[in-house]
């Protein structure tokens, strides 16, 4: 494992100070800690071999990640901005022929409107019938309904279905009888 | 001039560009500039845009997502979006960093997509879990004299232990060592808390010198 075992014999405790120091100096090579912490890893690197190590490492893999060559292009650059281009321009011709498409459609629909005149167009209209009178035929046969008001309709029984027992003292018998 | 006709369609392109100073010459901040004059991107200037930075994309692209066979789509698309987008730069001294944001995030749409129609990998169960997938284990202090690696070779090698990192880390890691990304930004983006960003770099790296340490050991 590492030198740090100087710190405990726990080894879940050195564990965790081994994690907590290895976090601490990850985040110091990337200018990521507070001033108190710069100064506890800088302290460290002074006098700690291991951390000493571990930073030089850390330093090297950092390089090799910025000096690592780019992987093979999966094609020329020529050959990728023709393909934008070519690709903005048919997605701008698509936009192009939807709208053309749309506006087309919507002369179509104002012609139409306008060759057919009136109810027979499919056009929605507003409702304007209520402007208009229905007049009655002189001649008209069936009678007017007539309500009268003092009698109704259906004859209605003295006993109702459900009885309101509360009321009524649980009794219904008494109505039906009368 | 006339002669130019008769070579590549990019140098056509130059002669009939406003600017008089072709975009070869141009520094990176003028290019950017030139690229966000006029309604669209001047397709020269874009055109050299496209060749100063592919290998960047390439690069980020390859180690977000090192198994995917559609790489090419991706970068097609971050150039789209850099093509239609670029006048909403606001300072083209940043535009490397626009580049890599826009390519991470068009990484995560599309991460999203595929985990939403395929079933997940076995690799994410543990992680998304927890972050206890990797230990702590410090590579050994001796160096292994019996491998001597060619520069070649170490590169093959950080590649394959890139893309060996189980997903969270790699992304985690990508995002800081290639995009050099600040701690914040990389939560920002994952969607994880400052402490998670911290730990997965570190475990990150030291999964990576555990792997390399006879190299980063000599």
């Amino acid at each position: 494992m590492s030198n740090f075992n100087n710190e405990t014999d726990s080894s879940a405790f050195h564990e965790t100070l081994l994690r907590d120091r290895f976090e601490l100096l990850s985040a110091y090579v990337d200018g990521e800690v507070s001033a108190a912490e710069r100064r506890q890893v800088e302290e460290w690197l002074a006098n700690d071999p291991t951390v000493q190590q571990l930073h030089s490492r850390l330093m090297k893999l950092h390089q090799a990640f910025e000096a690592m060559p780019a992987p093979v292009a999966t094609q020329s650059h020529q050959e990728l901005a023709s393909a934008v281009f070519e690709r903005v321009e048919r997605r701008s011709r698509r936009r192009w022929f939807l709208g053309g498409l749309a506006a087309l459609a919507a002369v179509a629909v104002g012609a139409v409107s306008v060759l057919l005149p009136g109810e027979q167009s499919p056009i929605p209209q507003l409702a304007n019938e209520s402007t208009k009178e229905v007049p009655l035929k002189s001649g008209n046969t069936s009678e007017p309904l007539l309500i009268a008001l003092d009698r109704p309709l259906v004859e209605i029984p003295k006993s109702p279905v459900a009885p309101d027992r509360s009321s009524e003292g649980l009794k219904p018998e008494r109505e039906v009888t009368q | 001039m006339s002669q130019s006709l008769s070579v590549c369609w990019s140098s056509v392109q130059a002669i009939t560009a406003k600017a008089p100073v072709q975009a070869e010459k141009l520094s990176n901040y003028d290019l950017v500039l030139q690229c966000q004059a006029g309604h669209c991107p001047d397709k020269a200037a874009f055109a050299e845009l496209v060749r100063r930075y592919q290998s960047h994309v390439e690069k980020v692209l390859y180690h977000l997502a090192p198994d995917w066979t559609d790489r090419a789509d991706l970068v097609q698309e971050v150039w789209i979006r850099v093509y239609r987008n670029i006048r909403r730069l606001n300072d083209p001294v940043k535009f490397r960093g626009w580049l890599s944001r826009i390519a991470t995030n068009l990484f995560y749409d599309e991460l999203r997509k595929r985990k939403r129609t395929a079933p997940p990998l076995s690799l994410d169960a543990p992680l998304s879990v927890e972050d206890g997938e990797m230990d702590w284990e410090i590579a050994a202090d001796t160096p292994g004299p019996d491998e001597n690696l060619t520069t070649r070779e170490f590169y093959d090698q950080l590649n394959a232990a890139i893309s060996d990192l189980p997903e969270a880390f790699r992304t985690t890691i990508v995002l800081r060592e290639i995009q050099g990304m600040a701690y914040e930004e990389i939560a920002e983006i994952t969607g994880v808390s400052l402490g998670t960003v911290k730990s997965r770099i570190a475990r990150a790296r030291l999964r990576l010198q555990t792997q390399l340490e006879h190299y980063l050991n000599g």
